[in-house]
């Protein structure tokens, strides 16, 4: 290949091999041409420095009370029960939400709602409401979704150390 | 007529983001959807402004902007971007505004006293020596100043494709301008930082 | 945004009476205590309720064995001496949203070996595998 460092559009190879966003056949001709040019191998090795570097800057946690002071300001502005929700959306609002959209774009939102936002990359998506179930709860289940919650309430307030005091 | 079609395949993109799913939700009067937002994205946007403007009262104080104004537009909300790229460029909006208005001016005197915010990294067993901790603050001090000193808009573009993870279609929508610019921009900025940084490895 | 496969969410849905006979299937004493938890968890508002909801969800779609591991490890977390959480919290928080061959590659390196017990390594890999935030 031609040296990257001729034309400045292509530099971005280089940084994009730095921070392994290249395609692997593209690392592997890359990589080739690092291997006979001293320019690109140096440039390589100052740009994972810098990646290093800035790596090393962890920005201070978000305060404790940013979000009281946050629904503060919201509540100066807007009727405090414009905030306050239902905690069941009963299923003809989803429903007429989602009819106003393309059918294309139904069904990606029918995969989508499955998705839950800290749900771990890869895992399977959690069943569908499933009627029948609703019946068929057992206490001891719902004691340890209390216990999972409280752990998982706790950690997520150790790794934000910004939420208020969660009164569960 | 072409305005309908722009808001077609808006939609239709925006649809595979969840976010854009919640904020609907906002638009419709859920207010729940507008604290999952909140939760999703508040560290990201506070870092962010955060390097932005070296200065966490600061930072924060934006965001709050930031997420004001996120909940105000909600009534008039579309999703023809995702909303990630909607809310950093608020961010970036304000940011920038308030860096012209010298917001942060005293940020960059305290550049010292701030690392003092961050923990000093030890190991329970082993803590660090007070000239290891020296070194270390000394390294993250170059690191704040060599950021600090780039023109804003690289800055900006640096900060989104190191720390936000971005894509260079992405960091593009948010500062309004062809990817090839922000490449160029890019370009720069690392060739500004290899210069001042590269001798830390 | 209830949670229609969260069991207490399902339980608060029900109707009163249907909900009494499934608490009545504890003992007193176990009850009682359930109760009271219920009790709690119904006061919260509506966007703390949504979060545990959404947590709760992540956390369930995991295989039982994740479940296991995760839960291990949060506890243990969660039981650190404040200071030493404060030092881990960034590290966990930026290895929980990196893509896993960084994340490993990290994971792996000197520096880390250096900066952390193997103890903390090992909470470190598992709630970052395990339990990843989403990426954007
Ligand atoms: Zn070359």
């Amino acid at each position: 290949m031609n040296c990257p460092l001729d034309t400045r559009e292509n530099t971005q190879l280089l940084l994009d091999y730095c921070t392994r966003k290249l395609e692997p056949d593209s690392v592997a001709i890359l990589e080739r041409h690092i291997a006979i040019c001293a320019a690109c191998r140096e440039l390589a090795r100052g740009q994972r420095a810098v990646w290093h570097a800035l790596d090393a800057w962890e920005a201070a946690p978000v305060s404790a009370d940013f979000d009281s002071r946050l629904y503060r300001r919201i509540e100066a502005q807007v009727p405090w029960w414009t905030l306050v929700v239902r905690p069941f959306r009963p299923p003809f609002r989803t429903v007429t939400l989602w009819r106003s959209l393309p059918a294309l774009a139904m069904a990606c939102l029918l995969v989508v709602a499955g998705v839950v936002l800290e749900r771990p990359a890869g895992a399977p998506a959690p069943a569908a409401t499933d009627r029948a179930q609703v019946d068929s709860v057992q206490p001891e289940q719902v004691e340890h979704a209390l216990d999972a919650m409280e752990m998982l309430n706790e950690f997520s307030r150790h790794v934000r150390t910004d939420s208020p005091d969660s009164k569960l | 007529m072409a305005k309908r079609v722009k808001t077609d395949i808006g939609t239709a993109a925006a649809v595979l983001d969840f976010d854009t799913e919640l904020m609907l939700r906002v638009k419709e009067g859920d207010g729940a959807s507008f604290g999952v937002l909140l939760e999703k994205h508040r560290s990201s946007l506070v870092y962010f402004l955060y390097r932005m403007m070296q200065n966490h009262a600061v930072a924060e104080e934006l965001a709050q902007e930031v997420f004001l104004r996120v909940y105000r537009s909600r009534s008039t909300y579309e999703p023809t971007a995702k909303f990630t790229t909607w809310m950093f460029r608020i961010a970036t909006h304000l940011a920038l505004n308030a860096l012209r208005d010298g917001k942060n001016e005293r940020a960059q005197d305290r550049l010292d006293d701030d690392t003092s915010d961050m923990p000093v990294r030890q190991v329970s067993d082993r803590r660090p020596s007070v000239e290891q901790s020296m070194v270390y603050r000394a390294k993250l001090d170059e690191v704040r100043r060599a950021i600090a000193a780039l023109p804003e808009k690289q800055r900006v573009a640096v900060l989104m494709h190191k720390y936000e993870e971005m894509e260079y279609s992405q960091i593009a929508k948010v500062l309004s301008c062809s990817e090839s610019a922000v490449k160029s921009l890019l370009f720069r900025a690392y060739e500004t930082l290899r210069a001042r940084l590269a001798h830390m490895a | 945004m209830g949670n229609p496969g969260n069991p207490v969410e399902r339980l608060m849905a029900m109707p009163p009476e249907k909900r009494e006979q499934v608490l009545e299937k504890l003992p007193p004493q176990q009850q009682a205590n359930l109760r009271q938890r219920l009790e709690r968890f119904d006061k919260l508002p509506a966007a703390e309720r949504a979060r545990l909801n959404q947590m709760w969800s992540t956390f369930n779609s995991l295989p039982p064995e994740k479940q296991a591991i995760v839960t291990r490890q949060m506890q243990a977390f969660n039981n650190l001496p404040e200071a030493r959480r404060e030092d881990l919290k960034p590290v966990l928080q930026r290895l929980r949203r990196m893509p896993e061959d960084r994340r490993n590659a990290l994971l792996n390196s000197p520096a880390f070996k250096d900066r952390f017990s193997a103890t903390e390594l090992e909470m470190l890999t598992d709630i970052s595998q395990n339990y990843p935030l989403p990426g954007r």
